[in-house]
């Protein structure tokens, strides 16, 4: 659908405009309560609802300024797909250890239903406290547990669904119902992106595959695909359709884009009053920059031997991770908005779940990913941008204290009660806040919803979470739900 | 305070108000004297605001009058007139929880709250005069909400069409409408857009194609006075139209071809719901008819292969196999429901009723529900099934013929051939008797991999006859009479024998049952592994294991798992008969099937992988630790392959008519009596069921003539049943009941055949003005409404109102025919207007509200693919069938969490299919077309986004699909122009632009050829081919005018 602009001109109706226009059935009482949050609807450029007018002449994906004083300006998501263990992770739980082969009386509900009883299977790791702030941290990861002050740990994390469809949905999107799009999304059509060249929203997949449900995980749902999470390669072409064929780069490239923009413009002008065709001109030269930017992002051949080392590059345990943390620096550098990492992929034990053996699991997983995780850490604060960069860590959900099966140690998932911690961008270093029961099955204190989470990241980009909104299907859509979520402020500095 | 603490001490010392005498006039008086003078002005005032009669009513509970109080709101009823101290509204006034806080923003003082309930306790006395009092039974007909005054629902109109000062441009009445505003604006139309802007238009907006040089050239020349209309006629008449045009309403309807989530099964048969849709539109199936057959299908007198197969649209949402809450999934379901039908069809946006009263407009809670009650009879995917579908409630196989008349003649012809058939192979089997034991043995030795007769007497053996793969017996006791010989008891607890697992991709497992128990597991949940088992391999969590089993009240079950599959027979097997059950797998299709007595009851399509967590096999009992089998087995045989339906039934009576019986009876009885069995088994081997041609639909299917019930849920909580609803339209479209009035077959309730008749009726008042707007909006890429799915207040003002209602009359007029619709659009001078931009115009209407040029557009996602294959020569016009997979790269398949098994393959042919056909998968989308804004399929889209990104400037310069179709175009020019690079680019240009190029435009591209050979060292190939990228990037290519 098109509509007629003249070129540099503004001409589009924003939302607000288009309620004047059309809100005779309602009092100016109800109009002005409809409105007093939504500076920021002017912004949805386009809308799939015929409703929302677009303004050709504005990108969707120009950097934006958000309504409030941001505290985080890019947002680091490692995402630890399958779910990790919190009480062999950071949640420690003294007293499970003794309970270690003993059946107990214990509500958990995971892929194999609800049950009343279970075999406690003893947390398979030591913990001790670490940093000033006394943070307790597993065996499992040496390197992390040096960074402990700049961590706020969240032990009281709930999910609504202990599935991985539904929960990976809702970890990403706030909703079990698929079709709603991703925070990241939601962070690139309130943000936009900075750097022009390089996608808002960014996703790096394991190289075992992507997790399960695969790009609906990154989806915009129901805003336009251009809010999309863009996947990009550590290695090879690192954006799809980035490289022309071999017979048409470099100098044979820019012959074509000349030609073909000199043949455009014929078209243009023989076309007036079409503003479509001029933004359609302008993506090809901005489609060119991206070939020369994107590579560059990713080239790793100027990081130094130390750069290397901190995150874990020759060592093959964490070479795959390690790569895709100092990417996400320099794409943070580099002003991408939203950058989500996963660890692990595919099916069972490629990834963080572990129903059978889980001590080779996450022996395996942490493994991978704690020197690199710490040398994120680590990197950002020596460069200053840890104060502006949000690292978030966690998985779609938990897991129970006790064993799925008969025999073994492998637990089930658990969505009751589950950790995640952040750091950066404007959260309190050295706090835990919330608790779950003496065996870590649930939640019990301060307990804090996927949303509280999301509301968190939406804070210290700037935005007040409950009046970030898409108008979509008749409704004003917000990334936290119908009734809207607070921050959780006692992470926050 | 004295008054309080009087009310008080009497409240709590009698409680005696409910047992004054109901004839004692004076105690009536003083109670309605009490309500008037102590309970009726704290009501007045701090409920009315919101349960009044004035304004809005909240929760759908008044309290303006007495009858409100008994009626109730979504909650159900206030007052209990039996139990007076169980009323809600104490509960509501108490604030004794979240669920219970009345009035919301403060709980009533103390005293307050005691007069209250002294009057409720009292039998809430009402007073004459006060207040608002109605009759319970036209309270609710008067609960109708405000806001009833805007445009979309009022009725239809039938406009005067307008006198316009120029009637020479007006070619019909959509131009006297569309004039008659320009005149008002004073602006003039643009002038007539020239024939090769016409052809092009019209070819991309009826058939999504370009024209070829060839038609552009023959319309162009076309000197008849009629030229333009046959032009119309002619790609009016082409299939191609409806795949063009199915693409739209596919879009409304949030079609993909997989279920999403986790396991993103492939929808079964989905396809052909597409192909349905296609049919309709290229046989101008009349819109009421194409609405109806899609709505009730299954319940229509006239019913038939096709109007069920129209039923698929309720199948083709996102499904969550997995469901954390099985309550909230199914409402979620019916939301998505409610969803497509209230904005596909009715204009209306209603989701938001589901947990409150629409903020907006005048759709109240309990519409949301009325409407929801309509499709409760819907069976669902399945019912508390694991991560399963229940293929019988989405799916039935149908005869070809099937239909009103076929239905019942197909029902006698079964009847008569299974009889026949039976008759024929008793008899094989009496002749065959008299040939040696042996070959009576009635299976087939072809992939018998293991065969336990069960006659054994080694104490803790199950040997095999095969010799191959000898059980343990742990318990089972032998001895048992069985149907030859010896046979298997089991008592219903541990006892079991275990055998090695001998099939692990195609198989089938055969045996003889005999039980009079009831079986282990629920009859609604017929999932094999909640059974007692028969032979099991059972594994828990989701692995490639599979069982069979008996299940509740003589259930006959079977699966595989991973993904997980299930099939089972009806119930009644556990009659102390014995019966023969046979479950076979093709691991080549996926085809599982369960038969019991020799004939198929059931069948399902899994996944194709090999079936290999098993380690070994229990017979009768569940692994591990699960129910036992309690009766006789026998005859259990194990073949490494799916036999087929006439070697069951050979099975499973027990005779063989194979050659070497043939020779047995030659030998023993002579060569007469071997003529006879041949004779007999050539009869046999001839019947024919009658028509072996079926299909699986994917659609409809009810849960018989009783549709379940429906409440108001509570703020949308599944979980919060309020007060029950009748199935109905939403009040401010009348407010029709319907009553279940349940077609014959009695597979269902009538309700939603009921609402497809009241939703088609000529005088409907949102339908018609939803369809026309619709044609509107995909001619001229916009609609008069502009929000074509929400005609609400949160929606667009249509720019043309008595234009939008002349059109819905005039559809009705034209008995719902699209193609005529279509006709007339196409005819008007309006559609033929230029894109000439005027400044003049431009600053009166800057939108083009008023239609005063035609809009640009660009090509939609689908347009733009099948336009490159159409240039590269690749395109291959073939309509229907399943979803083609045409080449994705690597890249891309690696998002998914199984990269290997993401995708399929097509050859070149099916690569080359139009766009319509390519798989949609909801995990995994086409890059392309998502990328130029094919929609999310999750949720219905009734207006795209158009967006201008440099990713689609990457794709169409540098993605492997443009490579490929580059080099194909170029070789294509090559072959039409052979050694002539002007005529080579003169005819890439002729096709891409539908239009003979310039000369300077040829030979600006050759000096490009030129420069690319010369200073890129290029050779002449690889310049052609750049050329060619070149050409078709060209935004003449990409926009229509």
């Amino acid at each position: 659908m098109s509509e007629p602009h003249r070129p540099g001109t503004f001409c589009g109706r924003t939302r607000r405009e288009f309620l004047w226009e059309t809100g005779g059935a309602f009092t100016g009482v109800a109009l002005a309560g409809l409105l007093a949050k939504d500076g920021f609807l002017d912004r949805q450029a386009m809308a799939a609802d015929g409703v929302t007018p677009f303004d050709n002449d504005a990108n969707p994906l120009a950097p934006k300024q958000p309504p409030l004083i941001p505290k985080a300006k890019s947002v680091i998501f490692l995402f630890m797909y399958g779910g990790p263990s919190q009480v062999d992770t950071f949640d420690y739980k003294p007293k499970l250890y003794g309970l270690d082969g003993k059946t107990i009386d214990v509500h958990v509900k995971g892929r194999g239903g609800t049950r009343n009883q279970g075999r406690v299977v003893g947390p398979k790791w030591n913990f001790k406290q670490h940093g000033e702030s006394g943070a307790w941290v597993s065996e499992l990861f040496p390197h992390l547990s040096t960074c402990v002050d700049d961590i706020a740990f969240i032990k009281s994390m709930y999910a609504e669904s202990p599935l991985h469809g539904s929960a990976m949905l809702m970890m990403n999107s706030g909703q079990i119902l698929s079709g709603s799009p991703a925070l990241g999304s939601w962070v690139n059509y309130g943000l936009g992106s900075v750097n022009e060249n390089l996608p808002g929203f960014v996703v790096m997949l394991d190289h075992t595959g992507g997790p399960i449900s695969g790009a609906k995980n990154w989806s915009s749902g129901y805003m336009p695909a251009s809010h999309a999470g863009t996947v990009l390669r550590p290695k090879g072409e690192p954006i799809l359709d980035l490289e022309p064929d071999a017979a048409r780069r470099g100098s044979v490239q820019r012959r074509l884009l000349d030609r073909l923009r000199a043949m455009n413009d014929a078209h243009a002008s023989r076309n007036p009053g079409n503003p479509d065709l001029e933004s359609r001109i302008a993506s090809y030269e901005l489609a060119y920059r991206m070939q020369s930017t994107a590579p560059e992002a990713v080239d790793l051949s100027t990081e130094s031997s130390s750069m290397r080392d901190l995150y874990g590059l020759d060592d093959d345990r964490t070479r795959e991770f390690g790569r895709k943390c100092l990417l996400a620096r320099r794409l943070v550098e580099r002003g991408v908005r939203f950058i989500q990492v996963y660890s692990g992929g595919n099916h069972n034990d490629a990834n963080w779940d572990a129903h059978g053996d889980l001590v080779f699991n996450h022996t395996k997983h942490a493994g991978a990913t704690d020197q690199p995780i710490a040398g994120l850490l680590k990197d950002l604060k020596q460069r200053g941008l840890l104060d502006e960069t949000l690292v978030v860590w966690g998985g779609e959900f938990g897991r129970q204290p006790v064993a799925e099966y008969a025999e073994g140690t492998g637990r089930d998932h658990n969505s009751a009660g589950f950790t995640m911690w952040m750091a950066g961008g404007g959260i309190k270093g050295g706090v835990s806040v919330g608790e779950t029961d003496e065996l870590g099955s649930a939640a019990v204190d301060d307990r804090f919803h996927v949303k509280h989470l999301h509301a968190t990241i939406l804070n210290q980009l700037g935005f007040d979470p409950n009046a970030l909104t898409y108008f979509h299907a008749g409704l004003d859509k917000k990334l936290v739900g119908v009734e809207g979520a607070q921050p959780i402020s006692q992470v926050i500095a | 305070m004295g008054s309080a603490l009087l009310v008080s001490v009497a409240f709590a010392t009698t409680g005696v108000f409910g047992s004054i005498p109901q004839d004692d006039h004076a105690q009536i008086v003083r109670a309605s004297r009490f309500f008037e003078s102590r309970a009726w002005p704290i009501i007045e005032r701090e409920c009315l605001r919101c349960h009044g009669g004035e304004g809005r009513i909240r929760g759908g509970f008044r309290i303006d009058a007495r009858s409100g109080l008994l009626v109730g709101g979504d909650r159900g009823p206030a007052f209990d007139e039996k139990n007076p101290e169980d009323s809600l509204i104490l509960k509501m006034i108490s604030w004794d929880s979240e669920e219970h806080q009345m009035p919301p923003k403060a709980r009533l003082s103390d005293e307050e709250i005691s007069i209250l309930t002294e009057w409720v306790l009292e039998g809430a006395t009402w007073a004459d005069g006060v207040g608002n009092d109605v009759p319970a039974e036209a309270f609710e007909a008067q609960v109708i909400p405000d806001g009833g005054d805007w445009w979309a629902w009022q009725p239809l109109t039938e406009p005067t069409i307008p006198e316009t000062g120029n009637p020479d441009w007006v070619r019909n009445p959509i131009d006297a409408f569309v004039l008659a505003r320009l005149d008002e604006a004073g602006i003039t139309p643009a002038p007539e857009a020239d024939r090769r802007t016409l052809i092009k238009r019209v070819a991309y907006d009826i058939t999504g194609l370009p024209p070829t040089p060839e038609e552009v050239e023959s319309f162009v020349t076309d000197r008849n006075p009629d030229a333009y209309e046959r032009m119309i006629d002619g790609y009016l008449d082409s299939p191609q139209h409806g795949v063009k045009w199915a693409r739209h309403w596919l879009d409304a309807v949030r079609y993909a071809d997989t279920d999403g989530y986790e396991r993103d099964r492939t929808k079964p048969e989905a396809w052909r719901y597409r192909d349905w849709v296609v049919e309709a539109i290229n046989e101008d199936k009349p819109w009421n008819r194409f609405l109806v057959e899609q709505i009730a299908g299954d319940e229509l007198p006239d019913r038939d292969l096709q109007t069920l197969t129209a039923t698929g649209f309720y199948r083709l949402g996102i499904w969550d196999d997995e469901p954390t809450d099985v309550e909230l999934a199914k409402n979620d379901d019916m939301d998505s429901i409610i969803d497509v039908v209230s904005r596909g069809m009715m204009g209306m946006s209603v989701a938001c009723a589901r947990c409150h009263e629409h903020k907006r407009d005048p759709i109240l809670q309990g519409d949301y529900y009325r409407l929801a009650a309509i499709f409760r009879d819907l069976k669902p995917y399945k019912e508390r099934m694991g991560n399963a579908i229940n293929a019988n409630n989405i799916t039935r196989r149908v005869p070809n013929h099937f239909g009103a008349e076929g239905e019942a003649t197909f029902e006698r012809e079964k009847r008569r051939y299974d009889e026949e058939f039976a008759r024929a192979m008793i008899e094989l089997r009496d002749r065959s008797g008299s040939v040696s034991e042996d070959l009576v043995s009635s299976s087939s030795d072809d992939g018998l991999v293991a065969h336990y007769p069960l006659d054994d007497t080694t104490k803790g053996v199950l040997s095999d006859a095969t010799g191959r793969h000898d059980g343990r017996l742990l318990d089972a006791r032998f001895g048992r009479e069985g149907l030859d010989g010896g046979a298997l008891g089991f008592d219903g607890g541990d006892d079991r024998a275990m055998i090695p697992n001998v099939a692990r991709d195609s198989f089938t497992i055969s045996l003889w049952m005999r039980t009079e128990s009831q079986s282990n597991g629920p009859d609604e949940d017929p999932r094999w592994f909640r059974g007692s088992g028969l032979v099991d391999g059972e594994v828990s969590g989701i692995v490639n294991d599979y069982g069979l089993s008996m299940i509740g009240s003589g259930i006959v079950a079977a699966g595989v798992g991973n993904p997980e599959t299930f099939i089972n027979s009806p119930p009644g097997f556990n009659d102390g008969e014995w019966h023969h059950i046979a479950f076979t797998r093709d691991a080549s299709t996926g085809r599982i099937a369960l038969f019991v007595d020799g004939r198929e009851v059931d069948s399902a399509t899994g996944g194709k992988q090999s079936l290999d967590s098993i380690k070994q096999l229990s017979i009768g009992r569940m692994l591990p630790g699960g129910g036992g089998f309690n009766g006789t087995l026998d005859e259990i045989r194990i073949h490494d392959r799916p036999l087929g339906s006439r070697e069951i039934a050979a099975m499973a009576f027990r005779t063989r008519f194979d050659d070497a019986v043939v020779e047995a009876i030659r030998e023993s009885e002579g060569e007469e009596a071997a003529e006879e069995f041949n004779a007999l088994r050539d009869r046999l081997l001839a019947m024919e069921p009658p028509s072996a041609e079926t299909t699986l639909v994917l659609c409809a299917r009810g849960h018989g003539p009783v549709p379940p019930g429906t409440n108001i849920l509570i703020r949308g909580d599944a979980h919060s049943p309020g007060r029950a609803v009748k199935p109905g339209v939403p009040a401010v479209l009348g407010g029709l009941d319907f009553a279940p009035d349940p077609p014959k077959h009695g597979e269902s309730s009538g309700l939603r055949l009921a609402f497809a008749d009241w939703l088609v009726e000529d005088d409907n008042r949102v339908t018609w003005r939803v369809a026309s707007n619709r044609l509107w909006q995909h001619l001229f890429g916009r609609g008069i409404v502009r929000s074509s799915d929400d005609f609400g207040s949160l929606g667009s003002r249509p720019t043309h109102p008595e234009l939008l209602d002349w059109l819905a009359g005039e559809f009705v007029r034209r008995a719902g025919s699209r193609r005529e619709m279509t006709r007339l659009i196409l005819e008007s001078s309006t559609y033929r207007m230029s894109n000439r931009f005027d400044e003049g115009s431009y600053n009166k209407d800057p939108l083009n509200d008023l239609a005063w040029r035609r809009d640009l557009r660009r090509l939609s996602a689908e347009e733009l693919r099948d336009s490159i294959l159409a240039m590269s020569g690749q395109l291959n016009l073939e309509l229907r069938g399943p979803g083609v997979y045409p080449p994705l790269p690597r890249a891309v398949l690696e998002t998914a969490s199984r990269p290997d098994q993401a995708w399929g393959r097509a050859n070149d042919a099916q690569a080359g299919r139009r766009s319509l056909y390519v798989f949609l998968k909801r995990s995994l989308r086409h890059p392309f077309l998502e990328g130029f804004d094919q929609p999310d399929t999750d949720r219905p889209c009734s207006v795209r986004f158009t967006t201008t990104v440099p990713t689609q400037s990457l794709m169409m310069m540098n993605s492997e699909f443009m490579d490929r179709q580059a080099a194909r175009f170029a070789k294509r020019l090559r072959a039409e122009s052979p050694g002539d690079l002007r005529g080579q680019i003169r005819r890439g240009l002729q096709l891409t632009l539908c239009r003979p190029p310039s000369d300077q435009e040829v030979a600006e591209i050759i000096r490009m050829i030129d420069e690319l050979q010369a200073e890129d060292g290029l050779d002449p190939a690889e310049a052609l081919e750049a050329s060619c990228v070149l050409m078709l990037n060209l935004n003449e290519f990409l926009h229509v005018g």
